[in-house]
């Protein structure tokens, strides 16, 4: 039976990260991967998504003939080519991670981990037996389905086969209006299909920030996507054409005819499959139990990304990774602070935020103070014809600390990383409208809403 | 990386300074990358080919590799028309690192100035570039 010091079940953001810093940790290991290197976030997430995003942009950017000064005749767009070469990126990708795994010499097996005890791992289909001093599991989740409306590949379909279409439908509906739904809702209806958007919180994105979310609202309907919040999917029944959804809203109840269902209301852990009764590890509510080195209550094993549920995205796996192999090598490691951890929606406005939401702040007793900055005067944004949106600030009075930082428009994405750092830092709004900002960015609105903290703002 | 000596400079292709190779197919010519310029590059994860049809001059770029570690153009090293791409490298690039003479192959075309190959290198000439 072959021994490793550590063992990695699952190959995505947190399954080859874990082995590769195992690997650098000088730990022989092994990577067990049922499907696809990189894993979900790789192949059925956030990059193949980003990729369908900037074709929709392209796609977007045609309409503006009037703007930018072109026009001609006969717009084709081809869907297919969109998705082939999403595909061709995940490809590249995917090859790029199978060279990280083996220029750390870390052994790949192909298959479905099951566990036999605390040490020892049966891999499934080859039935071959491995033991592992450490083993980390980064086995990843599922898309929840919506009960009553069972996936059916065709028309009531989860976001992988929603990347899988080389084809888009006339018209759609997306039960959930989080990150994902809202991207899906950007590239289709960019390339013309008839989107209606299905929410049961009373706001799009509900987990950011009310302004945030408000303002959103607004600008995904300008751009044509039909919403409806504090709704509820009551029935969806097949149809040839594809489906009637029966949405309640209150007292109004409508059947709305779509070609396709898209249901994004939320992921499960792949705690199932595990056969986790073999081993001490404690399950609640389907996650897996870890404390912040993410140990489980079995001293061997460990649990990382989406299946212990503390926050289910790609970039926080990675750094639970890290964490897992080097508490395994006995170092000391730093607690993540999940709300300190940014989180970005691609969809058009981009979103992107970190830190507490202004009600988070005030529910935690803060002395709460708030400052925004449109970017509707930000030259760079105006230069681009991108300029809705704003920066806003959540800040306390007394020891002047930067206690979140939302933005909406066009890019944000790559901003949050400078606010990310200096909460990370805790380095105050004071020293935030102190650092210079380079213009003309759309980043320097960051840096007014900060002098507005300040009370000193010159262009707002 | 591998040492001048550990290279291959095979004989029976005509050597461009940046980097390609072609040689004789028929009636129509092979281009493909030289094991110097793999070896540099590392493990390729993709090679990004032309269009059938499309024509290029001598010196042109004709397209692009994509290794673990970087990227790097293709040129052509006479000019000609496209005939035929090797698919082959769509799922398995790494062919080029593993024969880049012979499987790692990468357009065919139909030359339109035979007198260009007179101005390509012979292996020892190009290997001679590569010293200097």
């Amino acid at each position: 039976m072959k021994n490793f010091d550590v063992i990695v079940i699952g190959g995505g953001p947190g399954g080859y990260v874990a082995a590769v810093r195992a690997s650098q940790l000088g730990f022989s290991t092994a990577l067990v991967e049922k499907e696809s290197l990189g894993g979900t976030c790789l192949n059925w997430g956030c990059i193949p998504t980003k990729s369908l995003l900037k074709n929709a942009e392209v796609a977007n950017l045609l309409g503006k003939g009037r703007n930018f000064g072109f026009k001609f005749d006969n717009l084709e767009l081809d869907y297919s080519v969109a998705h082939s070469r999403s595909r061709k990126v995940v490809m590249r990708q995917t090859k790029r991670v199978a060279f990280l795994i083996k220029n750390n010499n870390i052994t790949l097996f192909e298959g479905t981990a099951r566990f036999k005890s605390d040490t020892e791992i049966e891999i499934d289909p080859s039935g071959e037996v491995i033991s592992g001093k450490s083993i980390i599991v980064a086995a990843g989740a599922k898309t929840r389905a919506l009960p009553g409306a069972p996936y059916d590949g065709e028309a009531i379909i989860n976001f992988r086969k929603a990347l899988d279409l080389k084809e888009l439908p006339k018209s759609a509906l997306i039960i959930g209006a989080g990150p994902i739904g809202m991207e899906f809702a950007t590239v289709w209806s960019r390339y013309g299909v008839k989107v209606t958007v299905v929410e049961m919180m009373d706001h799009v994105l509900p987990l950011e920030d009310e302004a945030i979310s408000i303002e959103a609202f607004k600008q995904f309907k300008r751009n044509g996507i039909k919403i409806k919040t504090g709704a509820m999917v009551k029935a969806v029944s097949r149809t040839a054409e594809g489906a009637d959804v029966t949405v309640s809203a209150g007292e109004d109840e409508e059947v709305i005819s779509v070609e396709k269902v898209l249901v994004s209301i939320g992921f499960e852990p792949n705690t199932e499959e595990l056969a986790l009764e073999n081993t001490g590890v404690t399950v609640t509510k389907g996650c897996i139990e870890v404390d912040e080195q993410m140990r489980t209550t079995s001293p061997s094993i460990y649990a990382i990304g989406d299946i212990n549920g503390k926050m289910g995205l790609a970039h926080v796996a990675s750094a639970q990774g890290m964490i897992a192999a080097e508490t395994i090598a006995g170092k000391n490691t730093e607690p993540l602070v999940y709300h300190n951890i940014p989180r970005c929606t691609y969809a058009h406005p981009e979103i992107a935020s970190v830190g507490l939401t202004e009600k988070q702040a005030q529910e935690q007793g803060y002395d709460v103070v708030t400052a925004e900055c449109p970017f509707i005067a930000n030259g760079k944004a105006m230069a681009m014809d991108d300029n809705t949106g704003f920066v806003k600030i959540v800040a306390e009075q007394k020891e002047k600390k930067i206690l979140g930082v939302h933005l909406i428009g066009g890019h944000v994405t790559e901003l949050i990383a400078g606010p990310t750092g200096m909460i990370h830092a805790d380095l105050g709004f004071e020293k935030l409208a102190e650092t210079v900002h380079a213009h003309p960015t759309i980043s320097e609105s960051i840096m007014e809403a900060a002098h507005k903290l300040c009370g000193h703002a010159v262009h707002i | 990386m591998k040492e001048i000596e550990e290279l291959q400079f095979v004989e029976d292709v005509r050597y461009f300074e940046e980097h390609t190779w072609v040689k004789q197919d028929g009636d129509a010519m092979l281009i493909g990358i030289s094991d110097y310029a793999q070896d540099q590059l590392g493990e390729i994860i993709f090679v990004e080919l032309p269009e059938l049809d499309a024509e290029f001059d001598r010196g042109e770029q004709f397209g692009l590799v994509e290794s673990v570690k970087t990227a790097s153009e293709l040129y052509m090293p006479v000019g000609g028309v496209v005939v035929a791409v090797n698919i082959e490298l769509e799922d398995n690039p790494e062919e080029v690192n593993q024969q880049p003479f012979t499987k790692g192959w990468m357009i065919r075309i139909k030359v339109s100035d035979a007198s260009e190959l007179d101005a390509l290198l012979d292996a020892e000439a190009y290997q001679k570039t590569l010293v200097d």
